[in-house]
């Protein structure tokens, strides 16, 4: 018996002009699944997580988080939710802490102060609570942001390309992250160009093209499919060869 | 969730002004602060020129008048103005991050938009309080007061116009009833402003003085229809001018009641503006440091000003570049603009007053030009230091990269003030050099002097300026990015008093140069074409400028990446 989904994207469309970014897309994510996006650059990766963020308006289908719409009920729905975008966003005049405590209340977390120092000790950021986003590096914004998305213990995760600009420890603790969240019962979603990220943590890949899913399943399944086609089974072969034949 | 933005915001404050003060341990900051804080305490004290002219157009009525009409063309035009996409609210990237994805309403993410508006329209009251104010630490309050009620009520109006024209075009309200219904309504209160101003222009066009007339516009846009049409602007203009606690006092409960309905409005706004608002605080992030205000406006690519050849010198290539940066096409049209203002209003009346009037305002303009433009116009090195690592993987010299960056601003100057003083020249039928009785020949000879010395010094202002910023880098603004604050306001102040000293020394060596050709030319020829020393002067002023190019080369070849990233 299938999990009931914590994410529910049902013939999702996004449109930008006279750009169709995402085109009836649907997907489920349950709890403890990790589903990577892949895609080439203007697949719709980005457009498919900030329309799942509540960001983004779908122009058209619907999007859930614990069953509750993001457009109908857009508050209760982004209480389960975090989103982390490729690049960490933080306030320029806030430190370390009063961005978890902000955090905190935004999200009505009680005992902010010690999930907030549990955080903060686990992404060894300890020396930093009263620093700016001036004195940090970009590692440690990250983790300042991520520290502030998992604040509230979300049952959702969505993770806009998350290793860019982080160095080999960083990536190393980032895919530890993703994981841990996963195996605690968090829905994950991520969105990557990195093949080798996505092959390693991901449950389950779906290949974007123009917008469209073209491949959803696992590793295993995607191979299988991708051997029965004639197909190479490495996760590169199978994404280039099926853009290859959207393409075409 | 009040709580939460009202944390967010003093936590912001709080610690954005503990980095200021760490700022002043450093020299620069410190020095500027002082410079800044010395400037508005003695505007604040000193009843100055700004003060003084404010008080006089205060005292006869015409400053109300002003205000009102400047209101209601800035509501009109906010009203009826139509862009694709529609106008959206303004978040930073890190607001979006934090504060779109989280379990906020829209109304609150527009109740913390009031909040933060806050912050800037208090700073906005004390400037302007401190620039227009009363000259005494007790009237303050007061000025400050009425101040802050105006710019309230009327930034609260334009988010209103902001969220309601958005509303109309997700609510699919017909592009033709969006687009013609404000302008109707707009149209229908102009023309009872007009209609009633017209039927009373016989009494009006009798009044003797400027007082008279205020007062006489005043009564007749008082009562009627156009009493109706006026209430809010002429409201907003009263608190923004009350000077004494009895004037505020009367104008309050109108201006409160105007602000209360504004508040009202905007609150109860529903409209989805969270995606235009993430897209425009994209932009701005990507553009933070080089063109915010095109990010605003969404400025598509821009003509090339001519084709750029595969090879060549590099200023050239540099200075293409950065005209099509500068938009030269608008140059060229602000250019022309001034030319066929000055031409109209010249050739329109045939009298030689007007001539004369167009004469004087274009040879002033040139002035400001001459003295001002090196410090507005900042397409050269002080805008691509932000850049100085791209510029360092260049195959060229430092010095090549310096001429070029000069290059646009200096063309650009010299041909807009070159066209300012031939107009002036041509325009000013002997005013502006009638206390030497020239002929014309001579004033040709005089204008044609004055655009070359004008173009060098132009020249050298501007290298000066790049000189400033490839030297002291902290101490300029590098990048397009306005710089706020009162030690910045306090820099640039030392900044350009330091900038008119080094000119100063630059043109010393010119100005002997062509003082020493008019002795000699006079003992030996008898006469001196003023062409001669003004080219001469020009000449040595032009040389020194390609020497210290070169010498600012060297400097920009030593220059570290690392220093101007820590800049940032």
């Amino acid at each position: 018996m299938t999990a009931t989904p914590t994410i529910a994207v049902t013939a999702l469309t996004k449109i930008y002009g006279t750009t169709t970014a995402v085109n009836g897309l649907s997907f489920n994510v349950a709890p403890g699944e990790i589903v990577g996006l892949i895609g080439a650059n203007g697949a719709g990766k980005t457009s498919t997580l900030r329309c799942i963020a509540g960001i983004h308006a779908p122009n058209g289908g619907s999007v859930t988080i614990g069953g509750h719409d993001i457009v109908r009920a857009p508050v209760e729905a982004k209480r389960a939710l975090a989103f982390i975008p490729d690049e960490p966003q933080l306030f320029e005049y806030l430190t370390v802490m009063e961005h978890l405590r902000l955090t905190g209340r935004i999200y009505q977390v009680a005992a902010v102060e010690s999930r907030a120092r549990a955080l903060i000790d686990a992404l060894q950021l300890s020396d930093k609570t009263d620093a700016l986003p001036a004195e940090l590096s970009r590692g440690m914004k990250q983790k300042v942001t991520i520290a502030c998305a998992l604040l509230h213990d979300p049952s959702a995760l969505l993770f806009d390309e998350p290793l860019t600009g982080l160095d080999p420890l960083g990536i190393r603790q980032m895919k530890a992250t993703i994981v841990s969240r996963a195996a605690d019962g968090a829905a994950v979603v991520l969105s990557s160009h990195l093949l080798h990220l996505v092959e390693e943590v991901c449950t389950r890949i779906l290949i974007l093209h123009r917008g469209v899913g073209i491949a959803d399943g696992t590793l295993a399944q995607l191979t299988a499919q991708a051997r029965a086609a004639g197909a190479g089974s490495t996760l590169e072969q199978i994404f280039l060869d099926a853009t290859a034949r959207e393409h075409h | 969730m009040g709580g939460a933005f009202v944390y967010l915001t003093a936590c912001s404050m709080r610690n954005h002004l503990k980095v200021r003060l760490r700022r002043l341990r450093e020299p620069r900051y410190l020095l500027g602060s002082s410079a800044g804080l010395l400037y508005f305490g003695l505007m604040f004290r000193s009843n100055g020129p700004a003060s003084r002219l404010f008080s006089t157009w205060r005292a006869n009525g015409m400053m109300e008048i002003a205000a009102a009409a400047m209101l209601f063309i800035m509501a009109a035009w906010a009203w009826i103005r139509f862009r694709s996409g529609g106008p959206v609210l303004t978040f930073t990237r890190a607001e979006v991050a934090f504060l779109f994805p989280a379990p906020v309403r829209r109304r609150q993410l527009i109740h913390y938009k009031l909040l933060r508006s806050q912050a800037s329209i208090v700073v906005s009251a004390a400037v302007m309080t401190i620039f227009v104010g009363p000259g005494s630490s007790a009237g303050a309050p007061v000025v400050f007061g009425g101040l802050w009620l105006a710019l309230t009520t009327t930034g609260l109006h334009m988010m209103g116009v902001t969220l309601n024209r958005r509303n109309a075009a997700d609510r699919g309200v017909g592009s033709f009833l969006r687009r013609w219904l404000p302008l109707a309504l707009v149209v229908a209160a102009t023309v009872i402003a007009g209609v009633t101003i017209a039927v009373d222009w016989p009494r009006l066009s009798a009044a003797a003085t400027p007082r008279e007339f205020a007062g006489e516009l005043q009564r007749v846009t008082a009562t009627g229809a156009a009493a109706v049409v006026l209430w809010p602007f002429r409201t907003v203009a009263r608190a923004a001018l009350a000077r004494s606690g009895a004037e505020l006092l009367a104008v309050l409960p109108s201006a409160l009641i105007l602000l209360a309905l504004n508040v009202v409005w905007v609150v109860r706004s529903d409209t989805p503006f969270e995606e235009a608002s993430a897209d425009l605080a994209e932009r701005l992030g990507h553009a933070r440091k080089a063109q915010p205000a095109a990010a605003l406006r969404r400025v598509g690519p821009r003509a090339a000003p001519f084709t750029l050849a595969p090879t060549g010198r590099i200023e050239t290539a540099i200075f293409w570049k950065n005209l099509i940066l500068a938009g030269w096409r608008s140059t060229i049209v602000m250019l022309m603009f001034a030319v066929v203002i000055g031409a109209v209003v010249a050739g329109g009346s045939g009298a030689a007053a007007p001539l004369q009037t167009a004469g004087i305002v274009c040879t002033t303009l040139a002035t400001i030009v001459i003295f001002l433009g090196p410090t507005m116009i900042r397409n050269d090195l002080r805008t691509d230091l932000a850049y100085l690592a791209v510029l360092k993987t260049w195959p060229a010299s430092g010095a090549a990269i310096v001429r070029g960056e000069i290059l646009t601003p200096a063309v650009l100057l010299s041909l807009l003030s070159s066209a300012l003083l031939a107009c002036g020249a041509a325009f000013s039928g002997g005013a502006v050099l009638d206390f030497i009785h020239w002929s014309g020949a001579s004033r040709v000879s005089f204008a044609v002097s004055a655009i070359v010395v004008a173009s060098a010094i132009l020249t050298a202002h501007l290298v000066v300026h790049n000189a400033v910023a490839v030297m002291f880098p902290a101490w300029v603004r590098i990048g397009a990015r306005a710089a706020p604050g009162v030690e910045m306001m306090g820099q640039n102040m030392l900044v350009m008093a330091g900038a008119v000293i080094v000119l100063a020394a630059a043109v010393a060596p010119a100005a002997l140069a062509a003082i020493v050709a008019v002795v000699v030319m006079h003992q030996f020829a008898g006469s001196v074409p003023l062409v001669v020393p003004a080219a001469l002067f020009a000449g040595v002023l032009l040389l020194e400028c390609l020497a210290a190019a070169g010498a600012l080369g060297r400097v920009l070849d030593a220059t570290d990446v690392n220093a101007m990233e820590r800049l940032e």
